[in-house]
Formats: C-alpha cells, sequence, structure tokens
C-alpha cells in the first residue's frame, strides 16, 4: 500500500534525520518504534507531504507522491505531535472548517461529522470551544479530524503522549474499530501501545530502520534468552532494563545462559528487542 | 464554498467584529463631523486620506494577524497544510477575503457619508467619482496591505514584525504628508517638487495625486488613474510570485544555524556575570527579546533618520529668518513626531516585553517561580524606560548633528530643558502601557486598551465627540514647544500639575497591577482587589482628577469649543439689542494696576470716564466683557442708576436720569487677574516672576455691545438660529490712558504713554505713565525683572 524507497533527510544545521529508510507496508496497523531523537516525525512529515526528502521517493497505491502530493493528501489523515487549535471556534465549527478545506461536500461532512463525533466521544462538547479542551480530548479532536473524508493512510505521531491511562485505552479502542481498511502508522516510543495493537513494527534508530517485521519475528532472536533476577549479574551477561515492584528493583538480562542463581526465564518481549538494540547503539558510540 | 469557510472562521473571531463595528463607527463620526454641507469635495477627500492614513494601519494590523497569521500563532499550521487544498488555492481565498474584510468597514463610512450629503444635487457627478475613487483607492490600498502581510506571513516573521510595520506605515505617511502638503496636516508643506512629483506617480496608496490641488476633475486625473493602474498589476503579479511557492514548516531547523563556539562561550559569560537578583535577569531576559528582533535596530536608524531630516530641514528654511537655533531645531521633533514614534514604538516594546514568556510558551514555568508580581512589573517597566531613553538621546544626537550640519546656535541647557519635558510624559505613558498588560489577561485585549489611549491621545476623536478635555491627552500636558524670545516661559507652569496627576495615576495602576497581574501565564492568583492601599489611591486619584477638572474649568469657564459657541449665541440673542441703542464712548482710563508676580496676581481699579457722543440722551447701556474673565465689579460714581446682576458675565446699567448729549459720567471697574496654572498662558496674560504683560483689549471690560463676541461662521450661524450675517465691527476705541503701576522693588514696569512720576511706597515701586492724546486700547502693561531691562 505504501512503498518508501531510499528516503534520506538532511537540515540545514547537519542533524541527519533519516537515511536510507526503505519499506514496505500494508494495510492494518503498523508502529514506529524508536527512542526520542530518532526520526519517527520527520518521516512521518515526510509522509504527510509536508515536507519533501533529500532523496528517495515514496508511493501510496502505485502513484509517487512526490510527483503528486495532493493525491496522497485527499486520502489522508494526520495527527500531529503537537497542534494548536483556532480560537474562537467550537468542536463542531473546526470540523466543520477542516472538512471543507478536505474537499468534502456538505452532504458529506453533514454525515460524517456526528458520526466521527461519536465515535471520539465528542458529542457531548460539540458546542464547546476547541481551545477549552483538556489535553485528551484536543488528541480524540486530533482523531476526528484526521478521520474525516474517510482517508486510508493514516498518520499518528506520538498520539497517546500526555493522555492518562483511561484516555489511552479509549484511543485505542477508537484505533482498533477504524483499522480494518486502513493503513495506520502509529508513531511512538512507549513499547506497550505497539505490542498491544500492531502487527507489523519498524524499529527507527538514529534516522536508520534497524529492523521491520512483525512482532513476532522480531521478537524470535531472544526467546529462551531473556531473564529476570533480583540482584545485577557481574557476568558480561547484557541488562536490558531496570524495574521496580514496591520499590524493591529488578533487572531483564539477555543472556544465552542463567546469569545469575535466581535469574528466572522470561518471555521475550517488543521491549526487550528495543532496548537490545538501544544498548547495540551506544555500544557503537562507545566504541567509536 | 473556501471563501464561505473563510469568511465563516473570520465572523467568528470576535476581534473581527470589534474592528468592523468600530472601524466603521469611527470612520463615520469623523465623516460627519469633520464634513458639513458647504464642504468641497477636495475636502472630502481629505477626510478620506486623513482616515486611510490614521485608522487603516490599525486595522489591517489586527486583521492580518487574526486571519493570516492564525495557522502559526495557533500552532494549526501542520493540520491545515496536510489538507489536499494546494497552498495557491488557499491563499488566494485567504488574500481575498482579507482584504474584503478589511475593506468593508472602511467603505462603510464613506457610503454613509456620501449617503448624507447625496442630496447636494450639485456634488451627485463628485459624489459618484468620489465613491470609485475611494472603491480604488481603499479596496486596492487594502490589498496591497494584505500582500505585505501575506510575505511576511511566508518569511516567518511574527505578528510583532506586522504590528511594528503597520505602526510604521501609519507614522512614515504622516511624516511623508508633513513635507507633501497635505492640507489637513497642521504645519505641512511642499518642502520638495521633485519629491512631490515623484509621490504624484509612486505613492503607493495613491493620495498624494487624490489630494493634488492642480486638479479639479479627476476624472482626468492622469497620474491618479495611472498610479492606481500599475499598482494593480504590480500587486497582482505579486501575489502570484508569492502563491506559487508553498511556505516551509521545517522553520525551526532549517533556520536554526550551528553555533560558533566562540558565541557559547560569550553567552555562558554574560550569565556567569549578572548579579544574583530576579529583575536583574528578568531584565536581561527582556533586553534579549528585544535585541534579538532584527526590527529593533531598523527602527532606531528609522528614527535617528527622520530626526535628522526634520530638523535639516526645519533649520535651513529657518537661516532666512535667522532663525537656526536649538529651539528651532528640536521644536521640529519633539512636539509631534516623538510623541507619536515613541508612543508608538512603548506600545510596540510593551506587547513585546510583558508577552514573550507566553509567546515561547515558557510563561507558565516562569509565573510558578518565587519572583514577586512586583519585580516583574518592575522589570518590564524599567526595561521600557530603557529603550524610551534611548530613543531620547537618539533624538538629541540627531537633533545636534543636524545643528552641527546647518551651523547653527547651540544651546545644550535647551536641550536638557527639552528632553526632561519630552521624556517624563512618555515615561509616565510607558508605565500605564505595562501595567494594562499584566492588568489585561490577553495581549489582544492589552493590545486593544493601548490602541484605544493612542486614539484619544493623537487624533480629534474626542472634539468630533464634542467632549474635548485636557485631560484626553493620556500622560501629556497642555505645554507648549518654546518660543524664541520666552523659551518655556508661557507655558511651564503646567507641567507640574499635570505631571503629578499623571503620576499618581500611574501609581495606581501599578497597586492594582501588582494585585492583578497574571505573570505572563493568563492566570490570576489574587481574587481580592480591593485592599485599603489599593482604595485608597483609587480615591486619591479620582479625588484629583476631579480638582484638576475644576480647576481647569474655573480658570477658563468656557473650556470647550461647544461651551464657547453657546455662550457666544447666547451672548448675541441676549444683547444685541444694545448695537441699535445709543451707547457712551470711554474719554478717558484712568487705571490704577498692581503687579503681584510672586503670587501670580494683578488688581486693577480702572476709572472710566464715559461721554454721550451720540445725538441722543442714553439710558441705558452694557459693560461688556469676554466669558472666560469673570469675578469683576462695576460702581457708578457721582451717578444714580440701577446696575443689574450680570448676566453671561455682561452688566446691563440702567440709569436713574438719562445721560444727555455732552454729558458725561464716570464707571469704576474692580477686577483681579490669576495667573492660570491650568492652562498655557496667552501673550495677553501672564503674570510671572521672570516676567508679566497683560492686554488692555483682552481684560478690560468694554462699553456697548461687542461684535467681537459674535459667530463669525455661516454654518455655527445657522446651526445656532441666529441671523445669516453677523454684525459689522465698530470703528476702534479711542481714549486718553492714565496709567498707575505699582510692582515688587526688583521689578521695572512699563505702560503705554510717558513716565510722569516714581516713586517708592510701602515696600513697592510705583510708576505713573500718561498719554498726550487718545490712543486704541491695544495696549499692554509690563512688569519685569530690572536686570533683564538694563539688558
Amino acid at each position: 500500500m505504501l512503498v518508501l524507497t531510499d528516503i534520506n533527510k538532511q537540515y540545514p544545521d547537519g542533524t541527519h534525520a533519516l537515511k536510507q529508510i526503505n519499506l514496505e507496508l500494508h494495510k492494518g496497523m503498523v508502529g514506529l518504534l524508536g527512542p526520542n531523537g530518532a526520526g519517527k516525525s520527520t518521516l512521518m512529515r515526510t509522509l504527510a507531504c509536508l515536507q519533501a526528502p533529500d532523496q528517495g521517493d515514496y508511493a501510496f497505491l502505485g502513484k509517487s507522491c512526490l510527483q503528486d502530493p495532493s493525491m496522497l493528501r485527499k486520502q489522508l489523515g494526520y495527527v500531529p505531535q503537537h497542534f494548536g487549535v483556532y480560537p474562537n471556534m467550537s468542536c463542531e465549527a473546526l470540523l466543520t472548517h477542516i472538512a471543507v478545506l478536505k474537499g468534502l461536500s456538505a452532504k458529506q461532512y453533514k454525515k460524517q461529522i456526528p458520526e466521527l463525533l461519536a465515535l471520539t466521544n465528542l458529542t457531548s462538547v460539540a458546542k464547546r470551544h476547541v481551545s477549552t479542551f483538556s489535553g485528551g480530548m484536543k488528541q480524540r479532536f486530533g482523531i476526528a479530524q484526521a478521520l474525516l473524508g474517510e482517508p486510508k493512510l493514516l498518520i499518528m505521531d506520538e498520539p497517546t503522549s500526555g493522555l492518562d491511562p483511561a484516555e489511552r485505552e479509549r484511543l485505542h479502542d477508537v484505533l482498533v474499530e477504524i483499522s480494518a481498511d486502513k493503513l495506520i502508522i502509529l508513531s511512538t516510543h512507549i513499547v506497550e501501545d505497539i505490542e498491544n495493537l500492531c502487527h507489523h513494527v519498524a524499529m527507527l534508530i538514529e534516522g536508520q530502520i534497524i529492523d521491520s517485521n512483525d512482532v513476532e519475528t522480531l521478537i524470535a532472536p531472544l526467546n529462551n534468552k531473556i531473564w529476570l533476577c533480583d540482584t545485577l549479574p557481574t557476568s558480561h551477561a547484557q541488562v536490558l532494563s531496570k524495574s521496580y515492584k514496591y520499590g524493591k528493583p529488578s533487572w531483564r538480562i539477555y543472556s544465552e545462559q542463567q546469569p545469575t542463581a535466581n535469574a528466572r526465564l522470561q518471555l521475550a518481549k517488543l521491549e526487550d528487542r528495543y532496548f537490545l538494540e538501544l544498548h547495540k547503539k551506544e555500544a557503537r558510540h562507545a566504541n567509536k | 464554498m473556501l471563501i464561505n469557510n473563510e469568511l465563516r472562521y473570520a465572523y467568528r473571531q470576535p476581534i473581527v467584529w470589534v474592528v468592523t463595528i468600530a472601524v466603521s463607527l469611527l470612520n463615520t463620526l469623523i465623516g460627519l463631523g469633520s464634513l458639513h454641507e458647504l464642504s468641497t469635495l477636495n475636502e472630502l477627500y481629505q477626510v478620506y486620506a486623513l482616515l486611510q492614513m490614521l485608522i487603516m494601519p490599525a486595522a489591517f494590523a489586527v486583521i492580518a494577524v487574526t486571519l493570516l497569521f492564525r495557522d502559526s500563532t495557533s500552532n494549526m499550521m501542520v493540520l491545515i497544510d496536510v489538507t489536499p487544498v494546494s497552498f495557491r488555492v488557499r491563499w488566494r481565498t485567504r488574500v481575498f477575503v482579507s482584504t474584503a474584510i478589511l475593506s468593508f468597514p472602511m467603505l462603510f463610512g464613506f457610503v454613509v457619508v456620501c449617503g448624507v450629503f447625496a442630496s447636494q444635487t450639485t456634488w451627485l457627478m463628485g459624489l459618484q467619482s468620489f465613491f470609485l475613487i475611494s472603491l480604488f483607492g481603499i479596496v486596492q490600498s487594502s490589498f496591497l496591505l494584505i500582500l505585505i502581510a501575506f510575505y511576511l506571513v511566508k518569511r516567518s516573521c511574527t505578528p510583532f514584525t506586522l504590528y511594528a510595520i503597520s505602526a510604521a506605515e501609519g507614522i512614515v505617511y504622516i511624516v511623508i504628508g508633513g513635507i507633501l502638503g497635505f492640507q489637513f496636516l497642521s504645519g505641512s508643506a511642499i518642502v520638495s517638487e521633485v519629491f512631490y512629483t515623484f509621490m504624484l506617480w509612486a505613492d503607493p496608496f495613491g493620495i498624494t495625486p487624490l489630494l493634488d490641488i492642480n486638479v479639479s476633475d479627476q476624472a482626468s486625473n492622469v497620474p491618479f488613474i495611472v498610479n492606481r493602474i500599475v499598482y494593480f498589476i504590480v500587486g497582482v503579479l505579486v501575489f502570484l510570485a508569492l502563491s506559487k511557492v508553498s511556505i516551509n514548516l521545517n522553520v525551526e531547523h532549517n533556520n536554526k544555524k550551528a553555533v560558533k563556539p566562540a558565541q557559547e562561550k560569550t553567552r555562558r559569560h554574560v550569565y556567569k556575570r549578572l548579579p544574583d537578583l530576579p529583575v536583574v535577569h528578568l531584565l536581561f531576559l527582556n533586553f534579549k527579546v528585544l535585541l534579538s528582533s532584527k526590527l529593533t535596530p531598523v527602527i532606531l536608524v528609522i528614527w535617528a533618520s527622520i530626526v535628522l531630516n526634520e530638523a535639516l530641514s526645519t533649520l535651513l528654511s529657518a537661516q532666512a529668518h535667522n532663525l537656526n537655533n536649538s529651539i528651532t531645531a528640536l521644536n521640529a521633533v519633539a512636539w509631534d513626531v516623538y510623541l507619536l514614534f515613541t508612543s508608538v514604538c512603548l506600545a510596540l516594546w510593551s506587547g513585546l516585553v510583558c508577552w514573550h514568556t507566553q509567546r515561547n510558551q515558557f510563561a507558565d514555568v516562569l509565573s510558578s517561580t518565587p519572583i514577586s508580581n512586583w519585580q516583574k512589573i518592575m522589570a518590564d517597566m524599567i526595561t521600557l524606560l530603557i529603550c524610551l531613553l534611548v530613543l531620547t538621546v537618539v533624538m538629541g544626537v540627531a537633533s545636534l548633528m543636524a545643528e552641527l550640519i546647518a551651523g547653527s546656535d547651540i544651546s545644550l541647557l535647551h536641550y536638557v530643558q527639552q528632553i526632561i519635558f519630552s521624556l517624563v510624559p512618555q515615561a509616565l505613558l510607558a508605565v500605564i502601557f505595562v501595567c494594562i498588560h499584566h492588568i489585561a489577561k490577553s495581549v489582544i485585549k492589552a493590545g486593544l486598551c493601548i490602541f484605544a489611549l493612542l486614539i484619544i491621545k493623537f487624533t480629534p476623536i474626542t472634539s468630533a465627540l464634542g467632549i474635548t478635555h485636557l485631560l484626553w491627552n493620556i500622560a501629556g500636558s497642555p505645554l507648549q514647544p518654546a518660543s524664541q524670545t520666552k523659551l518655556f516661559l508661557e507655558s511651564e507652569q503646567v507641567f507640574l500639575p499635570f505631571m503629578l496627576f499623571w503620576s499618581l495615576v500611574a501609581a495606581t495602576l501599578c497597586v492594582f497591577a501588582v494585585k492583578l497581574s497574571h505573570r505572563g501565564a493568563g492566570y490570576v492568583m489574587n481574587k481580592k482587589i480591593w485592599t485599603m492601599p489599593a482604595v485608597a489611591m483609587a480615591l486619591l486619584t479620582l479625588g484629583a482628577g476631579s480638582v484638576m477638572h475644576i480647576q481647569i474649568t474655573n480658570e477658563k469657564p468656557l473650556t470647550y469649543q461647544k461651551q464657547r459657541m453657546q455662550w457666544q449665541a447666547d451672548y448675541e440673542q441676549t444683547f444685541r439689542h444694545f448695537a441699535d441703542l445709543p451707547q457712551p464712548t470711554m474719554t478717558e482710563l484712568d487705571t490704577k494696576i498692581a503687579f503681584y508676580p510672586e503670587q501670580g496676581k494683578a488688581y486693577f481699579d480702572v476709572q472710566y470716564t464715559l461721554e454721550n457722543t451720540s445725538e441722543y440722551p442714553i439710558s441705558q447701556f452694557l459693560v461688556s466683557r469676554d466669558g472666560n474673565h469673570t469675578n469683576w465689579s462695576l460702581t457708578l460714581i457721582n451717578r444714580e442708576g440701577e446696575i443689574k446682576p450680570p448676566k453671561l458675565n455682561q452688566y446691563e446699567i440702567r440709569l436713574a436720569k438719562p445721560l444727555e448729549v455732552g454729558q458725561s459720567l464716570n464707571l469704576k471697574v474692580s477686577l483681579m487677574l490669576k495667573q492660570v496654572m491650568f492652562w498655557p498662558s496667552s501673550e495677553h496674560l501672564i503674570i510671572k516672576p521672570k516676567w508679566s504683560q497683560i492686554a488692555a483689549q483682552s481684560i478690560l471690560p468694554m462699553v456697548g455691545y461687542q461684535p467681537e463676541f459674535e459667530i463669525q461662521d455661516p454654518l455655527e450661524r445657522a446651526n445656532k438660529g441666529l441671523i445669516a450675517e453677523p454684525s459689522q465691527t465698530g470703528v476702534p476705541v479711542k481714549a486718553m490712558l492714565r496709567t498707575t503701576l505699582s510692582t515688587q522693588l526688583k521689578h521695572e514696569s512699563q505702560a503705554p504713554g510717558v513716565m510722569v512720576k516714581q516713586w517708592q511706597e510701602d515696600g513697592r515701586k510705583f510708576y505713573q505713565y500718561q498719554t498726550s492724546q487718545p490712543i486704541e486700547l491695544d495696549v499692554v502693561w509690563q512688569s519685569e525683572p530690572r536686570i533683564i531691562l538694563h539688558e
């Protein structure tokens, strides 16, 4: 559905945000996982035709988006990481405003807007000014406006940042409901969201795609090699992450053998693979 | 559909409604107030030009920021840019709608004015052409201004840049109008024929060719027609060029340049050296914001150029009259250009300084620190005061340079005096602006409030509404420019009382600002506003204002133009019949005047000798005096008669026995004159230790009906129901004049005639003067310190 070929992007201040990105994405929910500064937002903006890459191209449904960006915009819904709203505009009025800009006829948007308000649970605040919305409500508004025009491609850049657990769960429900016949690219650094929602994940670190596959395939190399320890091992076993339970620390370790006597074998998670790649990146920097 | 969408957005913004209604009303009021049935078409064009120069820049700034800058100010750029509407289509729609919204209220006023005067059939053709010219003038000017805003949006400039440019446009046009001889600007004259000819063809808003006095019929006004066509084509081409390439959203990354190590070291160094005082750090932050704006040095350069140009051109013109000196140089800039330019700069910079934390989305963080409201307000005030000082020093330096170039007579003492008189009021204005920004919870509200203050201060709107008052000059005083001979002597007394009053106003606002400050974040912590200090300050200010008003009114009872007109109309309607009655003639005046310059008083006892030089007996006569000079009395000497209580400050006297032809009677008038403290003195009446001068004709009562008191303007006479023609002025009165003057010992006095005697008595000096023949009463009595007379 969406094919990226050799996408490169470097900013004037020297930041090389995207390096030779190659991806092929099909319908469903796709996760773009990476730490802060990995290039996720740059990739999202590029895919949303907001900025052109320095090199490479990307095609949606077989048509080059660089040559005809308006073609993609007609089928695109975009929720940026940070966005503001116009003052003195109610939720309904601003949705109407954006619907008109998206080329919807009055008949179309008069049908879609109430449906979207219901989907995002904003019906009761339809007449309220969007500028008075809480963070969660504003995010839901962002999704509602992105879904105007029934887009085939939905790009969501960190949609759950700043949301409380209840709002996150509501958002997940909405995303799952709409993902059946669309390509939804979900960019986030919250691994749990990706693991729960996405069938396919691309890992982006320092502007490069480290790996891109379904979740099981990404986790497979770590099977039977993840241990949970209550004490920090002294051996050269790779510490993936540290967590606390009731104030007591525990470590997740990547090791071929049992690293400590009290180590317990765990099921590998996507998070483990993510941390492993991050540590590999740090090791590369240390060696330089 | 896109146009509807755009209009729907626009009219959801309250500020668009406010601007539309306010500008429509202002245009209508000023248009109707400035014009009347007898106005010419040229006067109509002048009103159009005035409104376009004064009001359009402000309306443009608000409309452009609300409609064209909205994506960046609301952080909606990304959401809007991903929609399928192309950049060109979107901006074509926005420019079209913004131009329409900006033009509409400007046109509304003119349509109303045209409608009011369309009943004048001789006007009809002219009105039609006027309407078309307004359309091409206003709509086209709006289009050009909107294009400027579009360009700034493309350059990713902030709204501050737009505000600065629109303010500069207004000021520069007023200055240019002054040197192009726009008739509605006082003191304007064509300074350069070459520049005037250039502007006839090149004026972007077509005002210069429209007001060209050599053109009688606009239909054949070739420069205007060519000008409009060329600028229309240029505007369209510019728009097509601008709308070709979309705005690059990645502004932050694209504009970010690698910081050089030396720069980084300097920045750390500066921070380390700052004392650990919150106010100092806040000041540093404020100046960083001001100096990082590219407009700041541009403003200073423009200001220096304006001052140099104005001062130099005035000095060169004054050379012919031998008046090229510091007084001439500073008078050219300090009383209009300086006030307007610094006021606008203070308005802009106060917005920049007081709201930068919110603009950078740092307000919540800063306002949660322990810095007090007072510290934040102090820092903002000090910042603005320093900026004002810089502007004032630039004015002084540029004026000095102009004087050096012109080889003029430099007086540094006058510079010091002028700078003090100029700086203090503007400093108070800066304080008021900062307080407004801290009290208003949004920059829009604060901006509107400040804009309203500037309109009241600098435009004749209060006169147009018939509510003229000295206190509408916010943070100002009626101090007059220095004269060549007496410097500020005639009006310096008004400076202190007015500055004390405005200082009290500023202090009261500070108290409220400290209580109500939102600290940049837009939230107010303190709900308890009316504490003892606040109540006390508010009451004190109200009390002081009331006292000022009473004093202003007492010193000049006919304070307002409308009051004066009404008094004149009442005088004519009540006493005109005396013009047809025989009245006695003044033949002799024996005047005893006691000057008390230190107290600012002078006492008059005047004995009039009145003779019946008519052919009829006189049984009643009128003694007239100007309505502004009350507090006088008169008595008949050696004659029986009835003196009616004064009406409209006039005395009617009915004699018990008519005054036969050739007979005389004596009348004694007593009056006291006091130096005004809240009004500038006129040269006819000034009583001060440094110099005292009283003109007889302005203060002495005169016998008989005075045609000079009548309204001369035919339209006003018609409005008041008076007969069309005012009375003819009579032959000037001549009388023998004997004056006995007394003054303080260190003074010497002068009066008309020859001095016959002088002596000292009771610690005062006395002089007696006598004229040898009857003279006209346009004479003056003076008292000055002895050393001045000897020089």
